[in-house]
């Protein structure tokens, strides 16, 4: 199987997509791995646990191979061999746990077993086996979903039309919540290693730990995502026989990555610490509204705590402890930002604009989702003030929107346009027009006017007489109306008629052409720039 | 915004706030811009999106004709995927539903082709062309879109007839006639004597010379045919079981008269009592008789169209259209059935200088009655029951 | 100003005190004049047929017939006939209403195709014969015939042979209301047709004629003109396209037109610009796209945009 092949067929080949889709379900895995080490290492500054990411991965790597035994096992057999699967993972973390810290270790738990089991069931050893097992079921899970999205011919047609439809909806949904779901979850415990907590609670300070396995998680997460979808969608083609562009899986996996790229590339755009003092209020308001949050819980816990207490008197001589003054403000502030270079000061604007655009994307989704409410909240005034507003600010965007594509189109045009004249000047019968005698002279200035008119964006219609083609130039060329006739008129004399062409009048020409090649290059200008 | 991305986005979006971490902005963004970027690339793409259809818009009974369909991305981004869904009526389609998946790079044109079958005459929608796109990452709604639709006729089924033999009294027409009231001058026959009346202008000068007499030229009568069709789609008049075979075959036969006549260079027309779905009230509108092929066009698309119903009767038909006929005009009955009633109708025609012509079609009792009726007016009788009977009209000439 | 284009602005602006607003038109039947052309105008009844070919016949100081055909008028009635005389016992040939510089036939298509045929065929050679003699017709001659359309109760129509020996086909149209509002003020009296005088002499019109033919036409034109007429002759929905008459017929046109505009030679538009009025008539659609709803003039207009018109290039 070629390349060529390998591309085309890799995403509708349904064991290549497959192994695709385990691949980066393992790598997915250990980045999970890596998160919980790091927050690890942070709570307790001692502890190496770098071995758990790599059980991380193995882990995963055995739920792969396993997944055929499991898929065939349903009720009873399945929960058996799980369960002993993950005696075996205990055992295996134990002995893991040994080898790391002596072995001399085993004999110390053997004699406090029958009196201690807590050296036993170490509190590394218990979180250790709760993230294996957790990793294990999620990986499970999150490959039969991703085997069940996969679809070829011979399924298709076994299958029953309504499990394919709906479940497999479903199924994609429910890859979707995990996977970004589980996404939150190390994000949140990434935010947590690297944010300082109050001192109170006695933990260490944090560090800056790496970020780069939770950046990659999202990333592999979107590329399975991807490939979830494009399995969906050719399942439900294949269903309904609905012949597929053979282009289709090639373009894409190429178009995807364009995609990507794209995505990459604006990210890089955007600021990524606040500015403009802005985000620092918001933090602020956030942590107020924490505070206040927390501080109902404890006022309701107090009241409850009592209450039960006066029923309880006696046998508890504990007092229900007062919930504490809330601390308004954030716990960790962040200096003010130092003054900002122009290009940050750019990079800030572009944040806020397009926080901006987002916050109104949102609530526009949300009154056209709810019409009834806001056509009766847009009876106020100052809430038509507001929409009206808001509208003009989205028609402007889409404005600066279409002066970048038009930008960037004419940019690339231009381009190809330069390519090409280079290409075929070499071959011209009127690379030296000096030299010309004055017919051809005359010819060779209209020609190349309809070549360059051609490529500005005003081309000549291959039916058309050069009179009328006079009209598209003049009405779209107006401040050189007399010039275009003037070429035109002389082209036609010299191409139809046998008359003697003047050569002081092809000098004349020469000048009007240059003028009109002029306005032509500055009519591309506007019409780019609107 | 969808609900679940919305709810992952305002939670990173507090992570942020709170954690004021450089990472968690980008992933933010990444979420962010995943959703908003596969949204607007979609809609994007699938609004750039253009077709047009490229088909004859008028086909014949029988005939397969190739419907193409070109679409464009007239945009700068590509359509990751495309799903096209045209829905046609079962009546002139080939196969099951066209759909198609497509992929379009910028500015790429694809020309998408299937076929239709004139299996049926009528009047058919084809459309709208239902265009569904999406993102790659599945993380918004698909998008949809409905073009335009278009129709297409299919034409009654024409049968070729070479004489009807058709009475009319116009004077100076085509068509040969035995009557011998009105002279066709262009068609000489002969000569004779002069007689005292004849117009100068009918002397043949050379026949006279070489006689010694005057001489006239004699001429053969031909007459102007103007027809005037009157299709009867009344169900009750057609016998229950062969009723829609027999309403077919009577506007085979209206079809095939028309199509004659107007290769003939006769004037025709139409008025029937079937519905016709395209004009107001669904009351057919009548074409009185015209000569050529747009006429003809004419009467083949509203019999294209027309439907049976259950309505009035075909005499009342006749009696409100036949005032409207000139004098001479040839009155072609196509029915299933004739009564007494029809017959009287038929009277009052012949009265008003019309002849009249009955067609029946289908199965018809009571053929034996209805021949000794029309008899006793003179009027021809023509039963058809298949198709192929019209080609019978041939050898009765 | 050329000698041709003095002798077609008199003629057009005298014309132009009865016919208003009908320049175009005009302009065309001095082109048919200038090419020794015969003209078809198709058009409703009313809008001034007969006038304008009165008027031209004025102008040029020549002599116009009008003839009204039906269907008992015979193929003599037309050319003329011997007539016996029993005085001198031999036969006397009277003229028909066909020799003069102007014939005007109305309703053609009324006509037999017997006595169509007589007229077409001494409308191409320039004569008639009679009982084995030939006489010639006077020149300059050209026939206007008229033809009502076929929904207007047209008996014979011409058979697509016979149509295409006239040079173009034209129809005059219903005036705007500006200039239906002029002609009652126009004819609110005396009719301009009784004032009106002849400007030129007809006679010249045999020298200016053969001017025409110096009119340069360039290479590259001529191939326009024969993909023209090719692309008529391949396309799906016409069963008959345009014949090499026809193509000749578009070539002087073009220079005639060329020559009334005050040029030496032909360029493009003249082509394009007389393309409908040569072509069209010449032209027969199959049955099949008639009864689709095709016409003729559309399926040219499709020629006319999709046949490349070759300027040069730069290699």
């Amino acid at each position: 199987m070629n390349i060529k092949n390998l591309q085309k067929n890799f995403l509708v080949n349904r064991k290549l997509s497959f192994i695709a889709g385990q691949f980066i379900i393992c790598i997915m895995m250990a980045c999970i791995g890596i998160t919980f080490v790091n927050f690890g290492e942070r709570m307790s500054p001692g502890w190496n646990g770098s071995y758990l990411a790599w059980f991380f991965l193995a882990v995963s790597l055995e739920t792969i191979l396993s997944r055929n035994i499991t898929r065939s096992l349903t009720g009873r057999d399945k929960i058996i061999f799980l369960a002993s699967e993950f005696v075996f993972i205990a055992i295996l973390i134990k002995i893991l746990l040994y080898f790391l810290h002596g072995f001399s270790q085993i004999l110390v738990d053997v004699q406090q077993w029958q009196t201690d089991l807590s050296t036993f069931f170490s509190l590394e050893y218990f979180l250790d086996v709760i993230l294996i097992f957790s990793t294990r079921l999620l990986c499970g899970r999150l490959l039969a979903d991703f085997e069940t999205l996969q679809s070829d011919e011979e399924d298709v047609f076994n299958e029953n039309i309504g499990f394919l439809e709906k479940d497999r909806l479903f199924t994609h949904q429910r890859l979707l919540e995990i996977v970004l779901g589980t996404g939150l979850v190390i994000v949140f415990f990434t935010a947590l290693t690297r944010t300082n907590l109050p001192a109170q609670m006695g933990i260490p300070d944090a560090w800056q730990a790496p970020v780069l396995n939770v950046v990659i998680y999202f990333v592999l997460a979107l590329i399975l995502l991807s490939q979830s979808q494009f399995a969906l969608l050719h399942g439900r083609w294949l269903w309904q026989r609905t012949p597929v562009s053979p282009a289709l899986s090639r373009n894409w996996i190429i178009y995807t990555l364009a995609f990507f790229v794209l995505l990459g590339f604006l990210i890089l755009l955007l600021p990524t610490h606040y500015s403009l003092q802005l985000l620092y209020a918001l933090q602020i308001i956030f942590f107020y509204i924490i505070q206040i949050f927390l501080f109902l819980i404890a006022l309701i816990a107090f009241f409850f705590t009592w209450f039960f207490s006066l029923f309880f008197k006696g046998n508890n001589q504990e007092q229900p402890q007062t919930p504490g003054t809330p601390q308004f403000g954030p716990v960790q502030t962040t200096p003010p930002p130092a003054p900002v270079p122009w290009l940050e000061t750019v990079r800030a604007v572009v944040f806020w604009v397009i926080f901006a655009a987002v916050l109104f994307y949102a609530i526009k989704t949300y009154v056209i989702q709810n019409k009834v409410l806001i056509s009766s909240l847009g009876r106020l005034s100052f809430i038509a003030w507001f929409i009206a507003g808001l509208k003009s600010i989205w028609s402007w965007l889409r404005g600066v929107n279409q002066q970048i594509s038009d930008t960037l189109a004419a940019t690339f045009q231009r381009g190809r346009s330069v390519l090409s004249a280079k290409t075929n000047a070499e071959n011209s019968a009127y690379s030296n027009p000096r030299r010309l005698p004055p017919r051809q002279k005359v010819i060779f200035y209209y020609l190349t006017l309809i070549r360059r008119s051609g490529q500005h964006g005003l081309p000549r219609k291959l039916h058309q007489t050069p009179l009328q083609f006079e009209q598209t130039l003049r009405t779209s060329l107006p401040e050189v109306e007399n010039e275009i006739d003037a070429l035109t008129d002389s082209f036609v004399e010299a191409r139809y008629s046998k008359h003697e062409i003047d050569g002081e009048k092809v000098n004349l020409l020469q000048e009007f052409w240059k003028r009109v090649m002029i306005t032509l290059r500055n009519w591309q200008d506007r019409s780019r720039t609107g | 915004m969808d609900a679940p991305i919305l709810i992952y986005v305002i939670l990173l979006l507090a992570m942020a706030i709170a954690t004021q971490d450089n990472f968690v902005f980008t992933l933010l963004y990444l979420l962010l811009g995943a959703f908003l970027l596969g949204r607007w690339w979609s809609e994007r793409a699938l609004a750039s999106i253009t077709f047009r259809r490229t088909f004859s818009k008028r086909i014949f009974l029988g005939e397969i004709i190739t419907l193409e369909i070109e679409v464009t991305n007239q945009g700068r981004l590509p359509a990751v995927w495309v799903k096209l869904q045209e829905s046609v009526p079962v009546e002139i389609r080939t196969s099951p539903t066209f759909q198609r998946v497509l992929t379009l790079a910028p500015r790429q044109r694809v020309c998408l082709s299937y076929q239709l079958f004139g299996r049926k005459r009528g009047y058919y929608n084809i459309g709208p062309l239902q265009l569904s796109s999406g993102d790659v990452l599945g993380l918004t709604k698909e998008k949809r879109f409905e073009g335009k639709s278009d129709y297409i006729i299919v034409y009654p089924r024409v049968v070729p007839i070479i004489e009807l033999n058709l009475p009319s009294h116009a004077p100076i027409g085509t068509l040969r006639y035995k009557q011998p009231i009105f002279e066709d001058p262009n068609r000489p026959t002969g000569k004779r004597d002069y007689i005292t009346g004849d117009s100068l202008r009918r002397i043949d000068w050379k026949a006279s010379a070489s006689v010694g007499r005057l001489q006239v030229k004699q001429f053969e009568p031909s007459i102007e045919l103007e027809i005037a069709i009157f299709l009867n789609l009344n169900n009750e008049e057609y016998q229950y079981k062969t009723r829609f075979d027999a309403t077919e075959t009577a506007i085979t036969a209206a079809a095939s008269i028309a199509n004659w006549a107007v290769a003939h260079k006769q004037s025709v027309g139409l008025a029937t009592n079937g519905i016709d779905p395209l004009c107001e009230d669904k009351i057919t509108q009548p074409l009185p008789p015209h000569k050529g092929r747009g006429h003809l066009i004419r009467i083949l698309e509203t019999l294209a169209r027309v439907k049976t119903v259950d309505t009035t009767s075909v005499n009342e038909l006749i009696r409100q259209q036949r005032v409207h006929l000139s004098w001479g005009s040839t009155l072609v009955a196509i029915t299933g059935q004739a009564d007494k009633t029809l017959f009287e109708e038929f009277y009052r025609a012949q009265r008003a200088g019309l002849d009249v012509v009955l067609v029946l079609c289908g199965n018809i009792t009571g053929l034996a009655e209805i021949r000794q009726q029309a008899r006793q007016f003179n009027i021809p009788v023509y039963p058809v029951w298949f198709e192929r009977d019209l080609e019978i009209w041939r050898n009765r000439a | 100003m050329t000698t041709i284009q003095e002798f077609v602005t008199h003629i057009t602006e005298n014309v132009e005190n009865v016919i208003v607003g009908k320049r175009p038109v005009i302009e065309l039947l001095m082109v048919a004049l200038l090419c020794e052309g015969h003209v078809l105008l198709e058009d409703v009844p009313g809008v001034g047929k007969t006038m304008l070919a009165r008027s031209m016949a004025t102008s040029l100081g020549g002599k116009f017939k009008r003839i009204q055909c039906t269907p008992d008028l015979l193929p003599n009635d037309v050319t003329g006939v011997s007539v016996y005389n029993q005085k001198t016992s031999s036969f006397e040939f009277h003229p028909g209403p066909i020799f003069v510089n102007i014939m005007l036939v109305d309703e053609i298509n009324r006509a037999t195709p017997r006595t169509q045929s007589a007229l077409l065929e001494a409308m191409q050679e320039q004569q008639v014969t009679v009982d084995g003699i030939t006489y010639s017709l006077p020149r300059p001659f050209l026939v206007l015939a008229t033809e009502n359309p076929i929904e207007y109760e047209g008996t014979f129509p011409l058979p697509e042979a016979q149509l295409d020996r006239f040079l173009m086909r034209l129809s005059m149209g219903y005036p705007s209301q500006v200039d239906e509002k002029l002609l009652l003020t126009h004819l609110q009296y005396e009719h301009p047709i009784l004032h009106l005088h002849s400007v030129e002499e007809g006679t010249r019109l045999v020298e200016l004629q053969h001017q025409v033919w110096d009119i340069h036409v360039d290479d590259t034109l001529h191939d326009y003109i024969v993909k023209l007429s090719d692309a008529t002759r391949h396309h799906p929905d016409l069963s008959l396209g345009a014949s090499p008459r026809a193509s000749l017929a578009l070539f002087r046109a073009a220079q005639a037109y060329a020559a009334m505009k005050g040029r030496d030679h032909v360029i493009p538009d003249d082509i394009q610009y007389l393309a409908p009025a040569v072509l069209t008539h010449r032209l027969v659609l199959s049955p099949e796209a008639e009864l689709r709803g095709r016409v003729t003039a559309s399926i040219l207009q499709d020629i006319l945009t999709q046949v490349p018109l070759e300027i040069g290039n730069l290699k």
